[in-house]
């Protein structure tokens, strides 16, 4: 829940215990939500403590009176604050049967007044279907601030029994506001998909997508990946993405995003919303200020070519360290696939610079894991766009870490490449940089390359004076020139 | 670390030490208002609880009411 949305809960409820109109404690808004609830505590049990004698003779007299007059007298004579408040000081079978003596709507009066913290057990021992019924009486008054008081102090009959008597919209808004939250994905477990289904498109109709996306914030992740998928197939993808971007929630969505299928963030790549140019900033902006950035890797690799190139120029504009630290990442996730195309045709040059830096110093298990990506996907011609804004000292390193491990399937790729992309003075600068004991190893593997293609490097080393760097594998290739 | 006068009213009225934070952030004035706010709340509660025990008193049959006058009073 909002901060804001939070205080304004808090403030509803300790106007209550305080008996005063919620905007004589305006000046209260500034105070942390915790603080006001630590003070609504405080203020409760300082009214209870304050008549507690005479409150606790109360009681007493149920103990004396027929529970049919106990009840008339609650009724009538007390009415429900002090039956509120008399409620926790009852036997607490005395006080379940007294309510099955009075209606839902004075029990209902009562339930507002109440501090669940003091009739724990005589909420427990309620009846569900009375519970629901009071329930039921609530929600009709919206009175969900309320219902979140007690939801945490339920059993499941009683809230299974309770759910069926509150539309959707309200469950959503008790969600919100419901006290213990760490019980709410036991609760969701109660609801069956259909009714779940039902919730979202509450919250789509009646535009409680905050509300939504707040209880998705309390899911484990097994069943944020679950309701997500559950948008996903009801098509509320959008409406919950405009309301991530209007309310600046994707630091909620954006964690869930590992967690669809991969079909589910295709959908939500292909947004009108996620291909805007604000929503992407503010996109990027949640990515960057709560280090989500494993989590959005994966939409980008779904995204448009607009949209690419708009996450590629603003993650080119990112802090050193940021940039390195999501090299990182796309490692671990093994995304080189989409990182060396974003990079490579996205950046622009000075981008590519940089991650040109980033690269040129990863570690070698770094470097093997992109090679390998690099050589499946046939991404040479990219990684030699980045590798061109590398120094010589950063590219004879990076040469030699990629031909290193798998020599005789990475010479060949990376000549394929460099035909491709044209980019003959960074391959042949790589190969020519190489040391030579490394550039002997290779020697033998470029003899196996078809005698045509070995003649055009050769011709094009020849070209640009880079045939004598090439030292063995530089005769080799000369060899076919003949 | 002692409270600040100004909360000393409020920490009479709640009988325990008002969050900090909340001391911190409230005007003296303010915190005034909260202390007057809550002993507000009380004596209403206690003037309700004075009328509700005579009205609970007419709602007692005979036969029960010395027994309840004496626990009340």
């Amino acid at each position: 829940m909002s901060v804001a949305l939070e205080i304004r809960a808090e403030l509803v409820k300790l106007s209550r215990v305080l008996g005063v109109a919620p905007e004589q404690l305006a000046y209260l808004d500034r105070a942390a939500p915790e603080d006001l609830r630590a003070l609504r505590e405080q203020a409760t049990d300082a009214l209870f403590e304050g008549d507690r004698d005479r409150l606790h003779k109360l009681a007493l007299v149920t103990r004396i009176i027929p529970s049919p007059i106990a009840a008339r007298i609650a009724e009538w004579a007390l009415g429900p604050l002090l039956s509120a408040r008399v409620t926790g000081l009852l036997d607490p079978s005395k006080a379940v049967d007294l309510a099955k003596r009075l209606p839902a709507t004075f029990l209902a009066d009562i339930a507002v007044e109440l501090d669940p913290r003091r009739a724990r057990e005589v909420i427990e021992r309620m009846p569900a279907q009375q519970v629901a019924e009071i329930a039921g009486e609530l929600a009709d008054r919206g009175e969900q601030v309320t219902m979140g008081r007690f939801v945490g102090y339920l059993g499941d009959e009683a809230i299974v029994a309770s759910m069926e008597r509150i539309d959707e919209p309200s469950l959503l808004r008790i969600a919100f506001v419901m006290e213990g939250k760490d019980r709410l994905e036991h609760i969701l477990g109660l609801i069956g998909e259909q009714r779940l289904a039902s919730i979202l498109n509450a919250a789509e109709r009646e535009r409680l997508w905050a509300e939504a996306l707040d209880l998705l914030d309390h899911m484990s992740d097994q069943l944020k990946g679950s309701l997500a998928e559950l948008a996903a197939s009801q098509d509320l993808l959008e409406s919950l993405a405009e309301t991530a971007y209007a309310e600046g929630l994707w630091d909620i969505v954006l964690p869930v995003i590992p967690l669809m299928s991969e079909a589910s963030v295709v959908k939500l790549a292909q947004l009108p919303i996620v291909e805007d140019a604000d929503a992407l900033a503010a996109i990027l902006d949640a990515a960057g200020e709560h280090d989500l950035w494993a989590a959005l890797l994966p939409l980008v690799e779904h995204l448009a070519a607009g949209p690419r190139d708009q996450v590629a120029a603003l993650g080119a504009t990112l802090d050193q360290p940021v940039l390195e630290h999501i090299v990182g990442l796309v490692d671990e996730g093994g995304l080189w696939s989409m990182f060396v195309p974003l990079a490579a045709d996205h950046m622009d040059a000075v981008g590519r610079e940089r991650v040109a830096q980033i690269i040129a110093y990863v570690p070698v298990a770094v470097i093997n894991g992109m090679a390998d990506a690099v050589e499946r996907d046939a991404l040479w011609p990219e990684l030699l766009r980045i590798a061109a804004e590398m120094r010589t000292g950063q590219l004879n390193r990076i040469a030699d870490r990629l031909l290193r491990v798998g020599l005789e399937r990475r010479l060949p790729s990376l000549i394929a490449g460099v035909e491709r992309s044209g980019l003959w003075d960074t391959g042949l600068r790589m190969l020519g940089g190489l040391d030579p004991g490394l550039q002997q190893r290779l020697a033998p593997v470029a003899a196996t390359m078809e005698a045509s293609q070995r003649a055009l490097v050769a011709g094009k080393a020849r070209e640009l004076g880079l045939l004598d760097e090439l030292g063995p594998i530089g005769a080799v290739l000369a060899g076919a020139e003949s | 670390m002692a409270l600040p006068p100004d909360a000393s009213s409020l920490h009479r009225q709640l009988g325990s030490e008002p969050p900090r934070g909340l001391v911190e952030l409230l005007s003296a004035e303010e915190l005034r208002t909260l202390g007057e706010t809550l002993d507000e709340a009380k004596r209403r509660q206690s003037a309700a609880l004075d009328t509700a025990i005579q009205d609970a008193l007419r709602h007692v049959p005979f036969v029960f009411r010395g027994a309840v006058e004496l626990i009340l009073t």
